[in-house]
């Protein structure tokens, strides 16, 4: 029991100048004075690098950090037709911002881009489970700024078609774990049927495990409708919100469907004791079985320093133990 | 005088400021070589506010790189943390509380005094408020944001003391961090009340990036003389809002979009400044830019200053101020 993961990105850059040729990378490409190929060279290394650095750690479902995505709005934007890549959007309340996309058109899928991201890492992951992740329609549709549509609705439609696209080569890729991201549900959790509307499209006849990644918000107003989600998996962020572990100690996930508790503070440096981690977890673990309960970071560890983000994730790790060896 | 003109904080930094930063981070110059730029940038800043006609101006911030990195490295209780990523390829170093954090000795005075040994207008003392170093920081040391807040708080009103002794006639709290979490305005609100207990200075929070209309009017309460807002970048939307309950503080009046390079046309900030002052009466309203200008070029920055002068002085010959 008590299995662990991570939300998905992890820090490209280091303090180093070793751990900072990707930044280099782009800067010179960007300057013209590298090409495209070197500049992706650069990023498979990184990737590389950062997948040894989560299975050296013991995590034992890792993604490839997301080292390639500009941001996580944007990223499948830039493989699309339909949109145009504008200026910077706050990411949610993190002084971390996204460029935010432009919808000029009927937007489309127009190249791979997590399916290929998926095939490299598996491939460079010696053996060790690793996730694909992709930001679900509806919060692109959230960030995104409509000059076509007219219609949330129908811009939601498009881009559940567009995601879905892209979802399916992952899982041809052999993905057999996907997370799909929906944080901006969490601050219009009136929209809850328009998205279930959504991942039911996108989800269909899918038969990997999928899971849902909720972070930076709180559950209240859509702990009743949960159950509903066409999901295998659900990842809550219980840090930003201490009121998400109670709804999910009051038994909002079925527990016969896996769970993964944001537990570790994903945007502090500090390391919390596993005593206290333990405490936490087991006021949900009591009602479930051992085995569907995952232990992860409360989001991506990008907003983290490297250094910091290689702790935390060894701390992961040693809170799950202790979780094991402390079992009741 | 009516509709008096000046600036959010930063300016562009001069080119070869620029550089003399990266050689300063790679050890190539020494400190004193640094700040002897800083020093010859701030003064061209100055002459330049003066020559346009600026009314209350500001010290540019030539010396500062993260606004909250700036004000922790001066403080006791803080490190500095490892590069984060802020944006696309731009990484930046952030604050780490591991202490406890305490006031240790004037952090802006200095350069206050500088600029204000320079001109003989009024010259604004600026901080960055105690919400956003706490927000904006990495906390090893606190139990809750809010007993990190308060130390902080505690500290940066022994800063604005230190700026109304060295006569600061306008002190500037910066909060863009305040509109992210609107559930905390209260904390806030208590916070602000820490930093310019009894201060005589007239004080001004900046706050940027609003999601204003949640947090109106209940923002009203923050207790400052004044409220300094990004107006141009959502074109004057939130006048209605002034509307529906009147806007009872001083307002900052942003007009000029800091993240465009185009320059505003004149006439769209005199129709601005029409349309406010039949909102705000105009012995409230102050005119400035939406932000900081550091991220303009040196020209951009200068272009949007002369044209928010222009504007004003255009619609003060209208209305006889
Ligand atoms: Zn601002």
């Amino acid at each position: 029991m008590f299995k662990t993961t991570v939300v998905g990105s992890y820090p490209r850059v280091g303090d180093t100048p070793e751990l900072q040729r990707l930044r280099r990378a782009i800067g010179e490409f960007e300057q013209g004075r590298r090409s495209l190929e070197e500049l992706r060279q650069v990023e498979d290394d990184v990737t590389r690098e950062v997948i040894t650095e989560q299975a050296r750690a013991g995590v034992d479902l890792i993604t490839d950090g997301l080292i390639r995505w500009y941001d996580p709005v944007s990223h499948l934007c830039r493989h699309a037709t339909g949109f145009e890549i504008n200026g910077l959007l706050r990411f949610f309340d993190n002084n971390f911002f996204i460029r935010q996309p432009v919808v000029k058109e009927e937007v489309h899928w127009a190249g791979p881009s997590v399916s290929e991201e998926y095939r490299f890492a598996q491939a460079h992951a010696g053996g060790h489970p690793v996730k694909a992740v992709l930001m679900g329609p509806y919060t692109l549709a959230r960030f995104a700024k409509d000059t076509h549509y007219g219609d949330f609705r129908a811009l939601l439609r498009d881009l559940t078609v567009l995601v879905r696209t892209e979802l399916v080569r992952t899982l041809e890729a052999g993905a057999q774990d996907v997370q799909v991201d929906e944080p901006a549900l969490l601050e219009q959790p009136g929209d809850f049927p328009l998205l279930l509307a959504a991942l039911r499209e996108l989800l269909d006849g899918v038969k990997a495990r999928t899971c849902l990644a909720l972070y930076f918000g709180s559950l209240r107003g859509i702990a009743e409708a949960l159950r509903e989600l066409p999901v295998t998996g659900l990842l809550v962020d219980v840090v930003s919100r201490p009121e998400n572990l109670e709804i999910l100690a009051q038994g909002a996930w079925p527990a016969d469907r896996s769970l993964v508790l944001g537990l570790l503070d994903a945007r502090n440096t500090k390391l919390e004791p596993p005593e206290q981690v333990a405490e936490l977890a087991r006021r949900v673990a009591g009602r479930r079985p051992a085995e569907s309960l995952w232990l992860a970071p409360s989001f991506g560890l990008e907003l983290l320093p490297r250094e910091a983000a290689r702790r935390k994730l060894e701390r992961l790790v040693e809170c799950a133990a202790f979780l094991r060896r402390t079992q009741r | 005088m009516i509709l008096p003109t000046t600036s959010v904080g930063s300016f562009p930094k001069p080119e070869y400021l620029t550089r003399a930063r990266t050689r300063y981070a790679r050890r190539e110059i020494t400190r004193d070589q640094l700040e002897a730029l800083e020093r010859q940038a701030t003064e061209e800043w100055i002459r330049f506010q003066e020559e346009i006609g600026i009314d209350i101006l500001v010290d540019g911030e030539m010396y500062r790189g993260d606004m909250c990195t700036y004000f922790a490295e001066n403080m006791r209780g803080f490190r500095v943390s490892g590069l984060v990523r802020a944006y696309g390829n731009r990484f930046y170093k952030k604050p780490v509380a591991v202490a406890r954090v305490e006031y240790e000795t004037p952090i802006t005075v200095e350069w206050f005094k500088f600029a204000r040994a320079r001109t003989a207008r009024p010259v604004k003392g600026m901080i960055t408020g105690p919400y956003t170093m706490m927000d904006w920081s990495f906390n090893e040391h606190y139990p809750s944001r809010r007993a990190f807040a308060l130390d902080l708080a505690r500290a940066l009103h022994d800063e604005c003391l230190a700026l109304q002794e060295a006569g600061a006639p306008y002190i500037q709290i910066d909060e863009p961090a305040l509109s992210t979490k609107v559930d905390e305005l209260p904390l806030a609100i208590e916070l602000t009340g820490i930093v310019t207990d009894g201060l005589r200075a007239r004080t001004i929070m900046h706050i940027c990036y609003g999601a204003f209309e949640k947090v109106y009017p209940a923002m009203l309460d923050i207790p400052v003389d004044q409220l300094d807002l990004e107006m141009a970048n959502s074109h004057f939307d939130l006048l209605d809002l002034f509307r529906t309950k009147p806007f009872t503080k001083e307002i900052g009046l942003g007009v000029i979009d800091v993240h465009t390079h185009e320059v505003e046309p004149q006439d769209r900030i005199e129709e601005w400044l029409r349309r406010t002052l039949q909102v705000i009466p105009k012995e409230r309203v102050y005119v400035d830019p939406d932000c900081g200008l550091k991220t303009r070029t040196v020209e951009e920055a200068q272009a949007k200053l002369r044209v928010m002068v222009d504007a004003v002085r255009a619609v003060r010959r209208e209305i006889g101020g």
